[in-house]
């Protein structure tokens, strides 16, 4: 018999309902797994206590017939998720003793769906990242090492990396992230795994740690497209505790994945052929519209001419939204306290030590782009920015269904690369973030190797709330990839 | 940008900063992000009205009406269990009148 770990979520899910497998099996399976990586540092903190609880619990649920969706089946659940009883450090310092005494929204659709918890995973500090180096717990080290005789540790991506290198290494079936500019997709094309952010208003924000408001949400990671789909199913729908929740029916998104894209319209944005872009990049992308065609889809070429403003415009509003959202930590309500006599300098004191550098770096920007006089030239410019931005998208999407572009400027870089220029760290998202400023949803699936036998992804674009199309392309750009390779190797 | 710009917007942040080489530090990274941003003033925006919400069609008000939420009957127990120092029902603060 094959080993438990060899299974895709999917693959395993079956197995428990034909009581081939226990969740007993399966969750003990993962937490040694987790043993024997943990220099990998996926997980900010590990709860195997309450995974057998929840394995036990599947295992009746599965015995009596009253299985759920998703019954015994090990996530991981990013450490920006609020759990309640369970710390949760959004990778801060400022965090560290923080355990909240309520559960995310959907952490507990995940939970009520009947997934068991392994653990909360790393992350960068609030989110801010894209390559997980920002964490106050350590790096995740990326599972995958490059085949040039060097053994250079790697970065998972970020700002979800913990999430990313637990999928692909096998630390769990399939994990939550975040992503406000691409904290899910560029870590999932790092990793070699599929990765999705849905519609802004998809999942329910509620108890995630904010870091820009109107730019994140919540999405998940697994090995397979199915796989990324079950589990997407699970945490969709309206909350009425997130005023910006859309009140829409859940498609059942794994039906979309019927394999047929004939007559489907993809957009190819030609602003994306970016200056220097990596051959290899550009092969792929090529490579992924040649395999649309020959399943059947057109190919029509689209414009989205405001696409080289979308970072500029992130790194104002999001700097702007966190500025005001990390006011929170001030030191009296929740947090670790640096203790002061007198009210500001203990104020000053906690978030001077509470904080890392990239949250301080943006915490300056949003606070400075937000202050009188500068509100109007950079915020508002931005915001009206983005419209145009959106607007952009509304266009290209009257002449096409979906757009297919490159995940990310490169393969994953070694730790401590782009860490000399907070803006080479940017230009990481340079494909992902207008999709946040437009709201709209986006998926990374693995589809080739560089040079260095690395991880490449190709991004799959959706109108808003047409995840479906975009699992409906992903499965087919899936079976003609057909990538099989895994890190370890 | 200069010194006394990043020493006002790290007051305004409620941040102290460490010592010179902070300041210097966090200069040099600002001018940075500012001149990056900077080409967002090339975009002719004239009459764009600004976007602060992708979903700004559906934005839902909801009643005003008391919720506790998922702290239920537990009360104020709940909301203080993770302050620094509390007393009486109440978060504890450093004195601020002098």
């Amino acid at each position: 018999m094959s080993s438990i770990s060899d299974l895709t979520l999917d693959q395993t899910r079956r197995k428990l309902l034909s009581k081939e497998l226990s969740a007993k099996d399966v969750t003990d399976h993962y937490l040694s797994r987790m043993e024997v990586y943990k220099s990998l540092n996926a997980y900010i903190t590990e709860t195997p206590d309450l995974a057998q609880k929840q394995a036990a619990e599947s295992d009746a649920r599965l015995a009596n017939g009253t299985a759920r969706p998703l019954e015994g089946i090990p996530i991981g659940m990013k450490d920006l998720f609020c759990t309640e009883g369970i710390r949760t450090t959004a990778g801060s310092k400022i965090l560290g003793n923080f355990v909240p005494h309520y559960e995310s929204t959907v952490s507990r659709k995940l939970r009520d769906a009947g997934t068991i918890m392994l653990g909360k995973t790393n992350l960068d500090e609030f989110a801010m990242g894209s390559s997980n180096t920002t964490s106050a717990y350590g790096n995740t080290i990326s599972p995958w090492r490059r085949k040039n005789g060097g053994n250079e540790e790697l970065v998972p991506g970020g700002s979800s990396g913990g999430s990313s290198a637990a999928v692909s290494a096998k630390l769990c079936l399939g994990a939550t992230g975040t992503d406000t500019g691409g904290s899910i997709r560029q870590p999932a094309s790092f990793c070699g795994i599929v990765g999705i952010k849905p519609t802004y208003g998809r999942c329910s924000r509620w108890g995630i740690i904010a870091y820009a408001s109107s730019l994140d949400q919540a999405g998940v990671f697994a090995e397979t497209v199915k796989d990324t789909a079950l589990l997407l199913e699970a945490c969709s729908g309206f909350d009425p505790r997130d005023s910006t929740s859309a009140n829409l029916p859940v498609p059942d998104f794994s039906a979309a994945l019927t394999g047929d894209v004939r007559g489907l319209r993809i957009g190819i944005p030609k602003e994306y052929r970016v200056d220097n872009m990596p051959e290899e990049i550009e092969k792929l992308w090529q490579q992924g519209i040649d395999w649309l065609k020959s399943a059947g889809a057109e190919i029509v070429e689209v414009s989205l001419p405001h696409t080289k403003y979308a970072l500029p415009t992130y790194y104002i509003i999001a700097p702007a939204e966190a500025s005001s959202n990390l006011a929170r930590y001030d030191g009296v309500r929740y947090g670790v306290r640096q203790d002061k006599p007198a009210l500001i300098d203990m104020y000053e004191a906690t978030r001077a030590a509470g904080f890392g550098d990239e949250v301080k770096r943006r915490i300056m920007i949003g606070t400075y782009v937000l202050s009188a006089g500068y509100y109007d030239a950079y915020y508002i410019k931005a915001q009206q920015v983005r419209r145009l931005i959106r607007q952009d998208f509304i266009n290209a999407f009257e002449k096409c269904d979906a757009l297919l572009t490159p995940a990310t400027p490169s393969a994953a870089f070694a730790i401590g690369e782009n860490e000399d220029d907070p803006v080479k760290m940017y230009l990481n998202d340079v494909f992902t973030v207008s999709l946040n400023l437009a709201g709209l949803p986006g998926m990374s699936v693995p589809a080739g190797l560089d040079s260095q036998g690395l991880p490449l992804g190709l991004q799959i674009i959706g109108k808003a709330w047409d995840e479906e199309t975009i699992f409906k392309v992903g499965g087919v750009l899936e079976n003609a990839a057909n990538f099989k390779a895994k890190p370890f190797q | 940008m200069d010194e006394k710009t990043i020493k006002k917007i790290a007051h305004l942040a409620r941040m102290s900063l460490r010592d010179e080489s902070e300041v210097q530090q966090r200069l040099r990274e600002s001018t940075g992000i500012l001149s990056f941003i900077e080409q967002l003033q090339e975009v002719d925006t004239t009459g764009i009205v600004p976007l602060a919400n992708p979903n700004d069609d559906i934005q839902r008000l909801r009643k005003d009406e008391v919720m506790t939420g998922e702290i239920g009957n537990a009360g104020s127990a709940h909301v203080l269990a993770n302050a620094p120092e509390q007393n009486s029902g109440y978060f504890v603060v450093p004195k601020i009148v002098e």
